[in-house]
């Protein structure tokens, strides 16, 4: 029992804490962000809840055999080989349902004296959050594919100890064979979500000025959120396999009795890597709660709540 | 800050009008920037020609200046209320109405914060 319970946290921890920390908040903070009931609340529900879904299918196929969702052999080699791409693939997917219902542009003789431009319903510091981010995944990436080495099929994605004794010793890391497709991925979403800020930002403002603008607020967090989340579990996900990577040591004989063991140059980082990857991912999760919950209209909240 | 066609009058005259009536009441700020040609036509319905038309008035009276890359603004010279005031008004409207405030109770507690002269 307390084994499974090891095995379930090692596969689902960061889902668990994300979970909890994005209820958390929404209980605290986050009920005045509340969607109206209607066709966004529908398509933000599907997108976020999806995402979630997905990604916790995903981590159980790739868990150990004792509790192990059944999968057929070759879904887990490609799961294996897409699982730092595939919080950027869901994030892409999101944001995409999230741009339905369209805005509609319809010109009515009225017209609000405000410039509307891609940055105009969201506040400085959540772009500067998603600029952070991207800065971060940026740094790390170019950090561990400049570290990785080609291995025998000629793929980036080795990382090779030299003991400087005669022996080497190597292990897969996060190179550049997975960097970039998670780099181009990550450009895509940028762009998806850019290009949908625009798409809600365009139309002329509606009747109901109030409802029209929160609503373009609403919309525009959820988005970056979304997005935010995505990153974040992207980078948690680098974070801890680097932290395997580090945790790598061999060992060789030395002289006629001696054996010395060796590893990596960044092995003293592996409890920080492994922590920051699960507070990050979480971090991540609970964004995509948030948006999650902020579908539930106004008045169903605690009652859904209560009976969760 | 809402703009409306309506009646017969030119569509040019009416945008010149309003816009000139917002810098005068101050509801306008110093160097606040104005929609773009396009975006502004496009919520009127009308041809973005008309709305530059519009603008092009208001610059010739001193009312707005255009520079390249830096948009149409209210010329600091036409309005006497300063940006930051007018953004921080704006922010203080949103928030009270986000809290459920009214205005009278808005501007109570403003009186009661403003230091005072003595």
């Amino acid at each position: 029992m307390g084994s499974m319970l090891f095995l379930a946290w090692l596969l689902f921890g960061s889902i668990i804490l994300g979970v909890l920390a994005g209820v958390a908040w929404w209980l605290i903070r986050g009920r005045q962000h509340r969607l109206p009931s209607g066709a966004v609340a529908v398509t933000t529900a599907v997108a976020a809840g999806a995402a979630l879904v997905a990604d916790f299918l995903t981590r159980w196929m790739l868990g150990p055999s004792t509790m192990q969702l059944p999968r057929p052999d070759e879904v887990a080699r490609w799961l294996i080989d897409v699982r730092f791409a595939l919080p950027l693939l869901l994030g892409i997917c999101a944001v995409i349902v999230l741009a339905f219902p369209l805005p509609a542009h319809t010109a009515r003789g009225v017209a609000d004296l405000s410039r509307r431009t891609l940055f105009s319903f969201g506040h400085r510091r959540w772009f500067g959050g998603v600029s952070v981010i991207v800065g971060a995944i940026i740094a790390v990436t170019v950090w561990a594919g400049m570290v990785s080495v080609p291995d025998e099929e000629g793929l980036w994605r080795l990382l090779v100890v030299d003991t400087g004794i005669g022996a080497s010793f190597g292990t897969t890391m996060y190179g550049w064979y997975y960097s970039l497709p998670a780099l181009a991925l990550l450009a895509v979403l940028l762009a998806v979500a850019l290009a949908e800020l625009w798409l809600i930002a365009r139309p002329a403002i509606g009747a109901n000025q109030g409802d029209d603008v929160r609503m373009r607020r609403l919309r525009t967090r959820n988005i970056l959120a979304v997005v935010s989340g995505s990153l974040l579990i992207h980078l948690g996900t680098v974070l801890s396999s680097l932290a395997g990577t580090a945790a790598m040591h061999g060992g060789t004989s030395v002289g006629e009795y001696g054996f010395a063991t060796f590893g990596t140059s960044f092995a003293a980082l592996q409890p920080v890597l492994q922590v920051a990857g699960l507070a990050v991912a979480a971090l991540g999760y609970a964004f995509w709660t948030v948006v999650l919950l902020s579908s539930i209209p106004a008045g169903r909240t605690a009652r859904a709540l209560a009976r969760a | 800050m809402m703009i409306m066609l309506a009646g017969s009058a030119p569509a040019v005259d009416q945008i010149r009008d309003q816009i000139r009536g917002l810098i005068a009441a101050g509801r306008l700020a110093a160097n606040e920037r104005l929609p773009s040609v396009r975006q502004l036509a496009k919520d009127l319905g009308v041809a973005p020609g008309t709305v530059a038309k519009a603008y092009k008035t208001l610059e010739s009276e001193g009312y707005l200046h255009t520079r390249t890359g830096g948009g149409t603004r209210v010329s600091a010279a036409a309005s006497a209320t300063p940006q930051a005031v007018m953004d921080a008004a704006r922010t203080l409207a949103d928030t009270s109405i986000r809290s459920q405030i009214d205005l009278d109770e808005a501007t109570r507690l403003l009186r009661a914060i403003w230091p005072s002269q003595s």
